[in-house]
């Protein structure tokens, strides 16, 4: 049986082209890249210390 | 690839070749984004949009600069009808330094080109978010107005489908729902939610539905047949002005339908009421009319009555200092007695006989007025010529007018005291007298002293004079008649 408020939590709003460039940027997905360089940056500054 | 440390490029070996710095975590994650790349063409190829989406979103999370995947990704929300969303890969792919053409720029451009896709774009995700609103809210119809516009603009927009399915399902309205859920299917043909929502209809769909046309993807009436027209639905956050042009157009037709239907009914309403009053006005003063008249009637009896019954009293009592008629009775018996006729005709003018209670006083009246007017007017006759002769005519005129008064019409009486009034002045009145003389006294002798002495004309001229006087006199009593 379905429920249909579950349901309509599930329907996130629709997004337009009326987004601005560093809304674009800033909620991009950040990937392993980033993981990487933020753990190598926390690395390097425990080593400064 | 560039060193994640100092930017360097790394070797093949996986170490960097500026700072000697381990990447292959690195290049096993670009390893990983590609597998996840590839799988998502495939799923893609398959029409399992929503498969690539995820899987292209996965290799996207391990590399985030892989610009085929997020061109394939944009193209993907492009097919599922989120053009906003894959305007959004394509712009963060075209920031990607690249070689060779990227081709989010071409996508790009071919959008940015048609302002009116922009437009649509807007309105339709505009939409959609107040659908689901409207959804949360439990207004159901108001939601599918809402899908049904989204529907129009995007036909392949697959949330759309979905959520329509779902509100569908929720009305009860299953076969819409099924319709529903197959257009969505026609888009993404292994859409996990879709085929959920069939499975709980008790469907289960035997091949993958065939791709259909997007006009045939827009909503069909069946599917709407629980929703009002849209037509007459309007965004209350857009084009207020129209809403206030609508109540003005109704309050003008409240306006015209009071005149045309509540006015007449009340004026009709007020007729009615007024004809009823003026009809009982009219019998209350016809009522009050007949009440006067016969007032009036009661009046003019009491008051002849009242005369009668004053005449009857002034017999006994005397009237503004005057003598009773009993009192100038019994003087007109002592004057009778003495005798002085000319004291007892003046009681005895007096007397009302027919105001006299009784018989017996009626005939002592008579007797002595038969008696002494002839006398009286005689004796003052004769008085007035002595006066007259004595060219005292103010007292000759008291004394014919007395004597004229106590004779039965005496025509020798009226030329004297004619003849007065000449000679003190009144020719009018003298001359009316000596017209009377010669028209109704028939003595010739008299007639022609009237003529010669009194109108100082030859008896022919006034005896015509007398009569045009009679006839002009007769003509007016009939015009005043």
């Amino acid at each position: 049986m379905i429920d249909f408020t579950l349901e309509l939590k599930k329907f996130k709003p629709a997004v337009g082209v009326e987004v601005g460039a560093e809304d674009l940027f800033d909620n991009d997905v950040k990937d392993i890249t980033d993981l990487v360089e933020e753990m190598v940056k926390t690395m390097q500054e425990e080593k400064d210390r | 690839m560039k060193c994640v440390k100092c930017g360097h490029n790394v070797g093949n070996d996986g170490f960097c070749t500026g700072c000697g710095f381990e990447n292959k975590h690195i290049k096993k994650a670009y390893n990983t984004a590609n597998y996840y790349y590839n799988l998502g063409l495939e799923k893609a190829n398959m029409r399992d949009l929503s498969g690539a989406a995820a899987c292209l979103e996965k290799a996207l999370t391990y590399n985030k600069s892989q610009k085929d995947a997020r061109n394939l990704l944009g193209l993907i929300y492009y097919q599922m009808g989120e053009a906003g969303k894959a305007y959004i890969q394509w712009k963060i792919s075209a920031q990607l330094i690249t070689i060779e053409e990227n081709l989010a720029n071409l996508y790009i451009r071919d959008m940015e080109e048609h302002p009116a896709i922009f437009e649509s774009i807007n309105e339709s995700a505009k939409k959609f978010n107040l659908a689901i609103s409207y959804a949360k809210q439990g207004s159901d119809d108001l939601a599918m107005i809402q899908i049904k516009k989204v529907l129009s603009l995007t036909p392949n927009f697959v949330r759309g489908h979905l959520l329509f399915a779902l509100l569908h399902m929720r009305a009860g309205d299953n076969n819409a729902a099924k319709a529903d859920l197959y257009n969505a299917l026609a888009i993404d043909n292994y859409n996990t939610t879709a085929l959920r929502y069939l499975s709980e209809l008790g469907e289960k769909p035997k091949g993958a539905p065939q791709l259909v046309n997007a006009e045939k993807l827009k909503p069909e009436n069946d599917n709407l047949k629980n929703v009002r027209p849209v037509d007459h639905y309007e965004d209350p956050n857009r084009e207020q002005w129209k809403q206030f042009v609508y109540m003005l157009i109704g309050l003008a037709i409240g306006v015209v339908a009071m005149f045309v239907l509540v006015i007449p009914s009340v004026k009709a309403g007020v007729s009615v009421d007024y004809n009823n009053l003026k009809k009982e006005y009219t019998q209350t003063v016809q009522e009050k009319d007949s009440e006067i008249s016969q007032l009036q009637e009661d009046k003019q009896s009491l008051e002849t009555e009242n005369d009668n019954l004053k005449s009857s009293l002034s017999v006994y009592e005397g009237t503004d200092g005057e003598d009773s008629m009993y009192d100038s009775l019994l003087k007109a018996t002592q004057q009778f007695a003495v005798p002085n006729y000319v004291e007892c005709a003046k009681y005895l003018a007096k007397i009302k006989k027919k105001d006299l209670p009784s018989s017996t006083s009626q005939n002592m009246y008579q007797e002595m007025k038969d008696t002494t007017y002839p006398a009286a007017s005689s004796i003052l006759y004769d008085t007035g010529m002595e006066k007259y002769n004595k060219y005292q005519y103010e007292e000759a005129l008291k004394d014919f007018k007395q004597a004229y008064k106590y004779s039965d019409n005496n025509y020798e009486t009226l030329y004297q005291l004619a003849m007065c009034y000449k000679r003190t002045g009144d020719v009018d009145k003298a001359t009316q007298y000596f017209y009377d003389i010669i028209n109704k006294s028939g003595d010739e002798d008299l007639i022609r002293r009237a003529c010669n002495y009194g109108l100082d004309m030859q008896i022919n001229d006034g005896k015509q004079a007398a009569q045009a006087a009679a006839a002009g006199a007769a003509a007016s009593s009939e015009t005043s008649n």
